[in-house]
C-alpha cells in the first residue's frame, strides 16, 4: 500500500516519503484508530459507524498535530489529528472520529455538502444542520457506553467541549430544536460571545 | 469538535440566523445498515 492508497484502519498515510517530501502522517495512526474503533464498537451505533471503515468506504488520515480533525467533503476522507508523542486515542479523539465518521455517511448517503459561493446561508443551513446530527450520534454512543469504563472520560471530553448542554437535552429527550439551541450556545461559548 | 464549525463560510452565518437543514440520522442510518448486506446496493437519499 502507498501513502495515497489509505482506505479503513489499514492505511499508513504518509508513512512513507521521498526526496524533500515532509512526512505528515502519524507513526502510530494504525494504534490510535484501532484503540478508537474498539471503544466505539462496544456500541451499537457505533458498530453501525464503523461499518465504513470495516467496508472501507472512507480514507481516514492521521496527521501529527493538534490542529481541527474532521470530515472532507472535497476529499471525501476523514482527517484526524493527534500529537505525534500519542499512541492509544484519547476521548477528544474519539469523539472526533464519530462525528467525522456519521459526517462521511450522511456524504454518502447522498446529502450532499451544497457549494457555499452559490447560496452561503443554505451552506449554513446544512453545515450547522449537520453539526447537530453529528453531535445528536455522539450523544447517542456515549449514552449506549454508560456502563462500559470510557463512559465518564467521554462525558468529560464532551463537557470540555462545551456540549454538555447538548448531550444533557438528548438524555432528556429534548426535541431537536433545543439541541439546536445549546448547540448555538455552546458555539457561543466556544467563540467567546457569551 | 466545534472548532469544525469554523469553516469559515458557516462561522460566517451564526447558528441563530439560520434554521438547521431537517436532521439526515434517520436515513443515514438506513444507508449504514445497507452496508455489507447486499454487495453494490446503492442508496439513494430521498
Amino acid at each position: 500500500m502507498t501513502e495515497n492508497e489509505q482506505s479503513g484502519l489499514g492505511g499508513k498515510f504518509g508513512a512513507k516519503t521521498s526526496g524533500s517530501q515532509i512526512n505528515y502522517g502519524h507513526p502510530h495512526s494504525q494504534e490510535l484508530l484501532q484503540s478508537a474503533s474498539a471503544v466505539i464498537r462496544e456500541s451499537e451505533t457505533g458498530r453501525l459507524l464503523l461499518k465504513l471503515l470495516d467496508l472501507k468506504r472512507v480514507p481516514v488520515h492521521v496527521i501529527k498535530g493538534i490542529g481541527q480533525s474532521g470530515f472532507s467533503p472535497e476529499a471525501m476522507t476523514i482527517y484526524m489529528q493527534a500529537p505525534g508523542s500519542a499512541t492509544t486515542a484519547n476521548p477528544a479523539f474519539i469523539i472526533n472520529l464519530i462525528k467525522g465518521l456519521n459526517e462521511a455517511a450522511q456524504e454518502l448517503a447522498g446529502f450532499r455538502t451544497p457549494d457555499p459561493r452559490k447560496d452561503i446561508m443554505a451552506y449554513a443551513s446544512f453545515i450547522h444542520g449537520r453539526n447537530l446530527d453529528s453531535i445528536t450520534e455522539v450523544c447517542k454512543v456515549i449514552k449506549e457506553l454508560t456502563k462500559t469504563p470510557h463512559f465518564t472520560n467521554l462525558l468529560d471530553s464532551l463537557t470540555e467541549l462545551g456540549l454538555n448542554g447538548v448531550y444533557k437535552a438528548y438524555i432528556d429527550g429534548k426535541p431537536r430544536e433545543v439541541l439546536y439551541e445549546q448547540y448555538a450556545s455552546a458555539y457561543d461559548a466556544m467563540r467567546g460571545r457569551s | 469538535m466545534i472548532a469544525n464549525i469554523g469553516d469559515f463560510a458557516a462561522a460566517a452565518v451564526h447558528p441563530s440566523r439560520v434554521t438547521p437543514a431537517e436532521s439526515t440520522l434517520e436515513h443515514t442510518h438506513k444507508f449504514l445498515n445497507t452496508l455489507g448486506v447486499k454487495p453494490g446496493l446503492d442508496f439513494q437519499a430521498s
